[in-house]
């Protein structure tokens, strides 16, 4: 079930953003086809949440799946180095738990929401650019166990994320 | 849009320690509105060609296009790129005693520079600081040709003026003339520079070389300064041309046969020099560094030396002799990458000195950066630690450049 609802969410993720190359297209008219058959998966659907720090999460039961936005990683550039937290840290909302750089810039991560980590995308040593070619999906960063769901609330969904990064623009 | 503003309150992520804003510390975080930038006369170039602007020492200045720094640089070092330096400070200095006032400002044997050949020198006050790291080149023309850093300009303009009107009242003939409203400066850098330029120009460019200059017309525009020098270690040229035609000359830069040229951003500029072991002003020398601190003694010419007529020369002279306490050097480690302010460590652990650039390589894919350390630490392949977000990161003193320099010396 959990792979199931993963799919589905990267189907929504690549709608929005308009990331359409061939395979994520693939991707994303199976999951939709997927939905066509099955209603129990549509009330498991997981919503991409998303930070002013320009930081996205998935939920999967409690488990939280987290990485940085796709205008984070067109604004920092072609990431070089992920510094990856240690599997098992405890980390408060806000905490520093990692660091993306480019060769420009060094960029820290800070915990979305509270809870423990219980994975880390090993993937992202041997090639920390799958954060730029795949920001919501391969890309990913860590995975948390959340003491606290209810941080989810203040986030923004999709729509006000746009609208927020929009305003951002603006206001520069 | 900039990088600088963008994360402004973000994952607080650039946090200006990245070397465009850093440089310019002043203007950055001034966060000046894309309207009250300067804009060379590439602007409009630019934007059409996909770069990414930033402020830059208050210059609108693309950092990057769409092929990313990595990509860009490594282009640099096979092909040849083309970079708007424009921002940066031209100046004539006139005068039958001109060579005599800039050398009053200066460490450089200016005097002994042969007709259309350059130097790299530095302005130094009278503490034996590094005011700025400037070319001069002698002119047959009879005028030295002045390129300065645009994070220093209100500075470095007030100095000479103000200098050369004490100068003047000396009963000395020089006076100092800005033309960077009249003119562009365009870097084009990379093995594939010289076939480029040459499909643009009718002099042999093989008779010029590293540091030395010709007027030249340069794919039909007349009154072009050709210097054969740059800030990416590669040969190369740095060519100032009338502002109004810089954008016709970029254009066929981009479009000649003999070469693949693509526009390049402040970002592999910066990526460039480090791996080449060239100063960033602001950066790696400032005001409270000396030549001798900075490694930079070669600049201070022997005539001068024995003169001992250069502003802070006692100070400069004397740690010549005593040994300074701390020396730039060299560093490289795997693993994350040191930024400038990152503290540098013995491998005992203690605290030796600071990062003062630093950036992962795209050409020797390890981390380079350069800092000061004290002296007993300077020698290459002296172990150290840098302190990289509280965790120990092994690296070593190397020597500089990390890339080998392949200026054009001449057949």
């Amino acid at each position: 079930m959990a792979a199931v609802a993963m799919r589905c969410a990267r189907g929504l993720a690549f709608r929005a953003t308009k990331l359409v190359t061939p395979t994520q297209r693939t991707t994303y008219y199976g999951a939709q086809t997927f939905r066509r058959f099955s209603r129990t998966v549509t009330a498991f659907e997981p919503v991409r949440k998303f930070t002013k720090e320009h930081e996205w999460i998935t939920m999967d039961g409690t488990t939280g799946t987290i990485g940085i936005t796709n205008h984070a990683q067109d604004k920092l550039g072609e990431l070089v180095f992920v510094e990856l937290p240690e599997v098992g840290a405890e980390l408060s909302k806000g905490d520093e738990c990692g660091a993306v750089e480019s060769v420009k810039a060094a960029s820290e991560l800070y915990a979305p929401v509270s809870g423990e980590c219980v994975e880390v995308n090993m993937a992202l040593e041997g090639d920390p650019s799958l954060v730029n070619s795949s920001p919501y999906d391969e890309g990913w960063i860590l995975k948390m166990k959340l003491s606290n769901p209810e941080e989810l609330d203040d986030m923004m969904d999709e729509e006000a994320y746009k609208a927020y990064v929009k305003a951002e623009d603006q206001d520069a | 849009m900039t990088l600088t503003t963008v994360f402004r309150a973000s994952m607080r992520l650039p946090r200006l320690r990245s070397i465009p804003e850093r440089a310019t510390t002043v203007y950055a975080r001034s966060f000046s509105s894309e309207a009250e930038l300067k804009k060379t006369p590439l602007y409009e170039f630019h934007k059409e060609h996909g770069g990414k602007m930033v402020d830059f020492a208050g210059w609108s200045m693309p950092v990057q296009y769409k092929d990313g720094i990595s990509a860009s640089h490594l282009h640099t070092r096979a092909n040849a790129s083309i970079f708007d330096v424009s921002h940066m400070v031209q100046s004539r200095i006139h005068g039958r005693d001109g060579v005599k006032f800039i050398e009053s400002l200066t460490v450089g044997d200016v005097a002994g520079l042969q007709e259309n050949q350059g130097t790299l020198t530095l302005f130094t006050n009278d503490r034996g600081g590094i005011m700025d790291d400037l070319i001069v080149s002698k002119t047959s023309e009879g005028f030295l040709y002045v390129v300065t850093n645009a994070g220093c300009a209100e500075k470095d303009i007030a100095h000479m003026q103000s200098q050369c009107k004490e100068f003047q009242a000396q009963g000395h003939d020089a006076a100092v003339e800005v033309i960077q409203d009249q003119f562009g400066l365009l870097a084009l850098q990379g093995p594939s520079a010289a076939a480029a330029l040459q499909a643009g120009v009718e002099a042999d460019l093989s008779r010029i070389t590293f540091m030395c200059s010709a007027v030249l017309t340069v794919f039909g525009v007349p009154g072009c300064r050709v210097t054969r020098c740059g800030y990416t270690g590669e040969d190369g040229f740095e060519v100032s041309i009338p502002a109004a035609q810089v954008a016709q000359v970029a254009d066929s830069l981009l479009g000649v046969q003999a070469a693949d040229v693509k526009l390049a951003g402040l970002g592999p500029r910066d990526s460039l020099r480090l791996e080449a072991g060239l100063c960033l002003y602001g950066n790696d020398i400032d005001e409270d560094t000396t030549p001798v601190e900075a490694t930079l003694l070669w600049t201070v010419a022997k005539r001068r030396r024995a003169e001992s007529n250069f502003p802070g020369a006692g100070i400069i002279l004397q740690q010549i002799k005593d040994k300074p306490s701390r020396k730039r050097v060299g560093i490289t480690s795997k693993g994350p990458p040191a930024r400038a302010g990152t503290t540098i460590l013995s491998e005992d652990g203690t605290s030796i000195g600071v990062v003062t650039s630093g950036c992962p390589s795209p050409s020797l894919k390890k981390n380079v950066a350069m800092g000061y350390v004290q002296t007993v630490f300077a020698k290459a392949g002296t172990p150290l630690k840098l302190e990289v977000r509280g965790k120990q990161v092994p690296a070593q003193v190397s020597k500089m450049p990390f890339v080998p320099a392949n200026y054009y010396y001449g057949k």
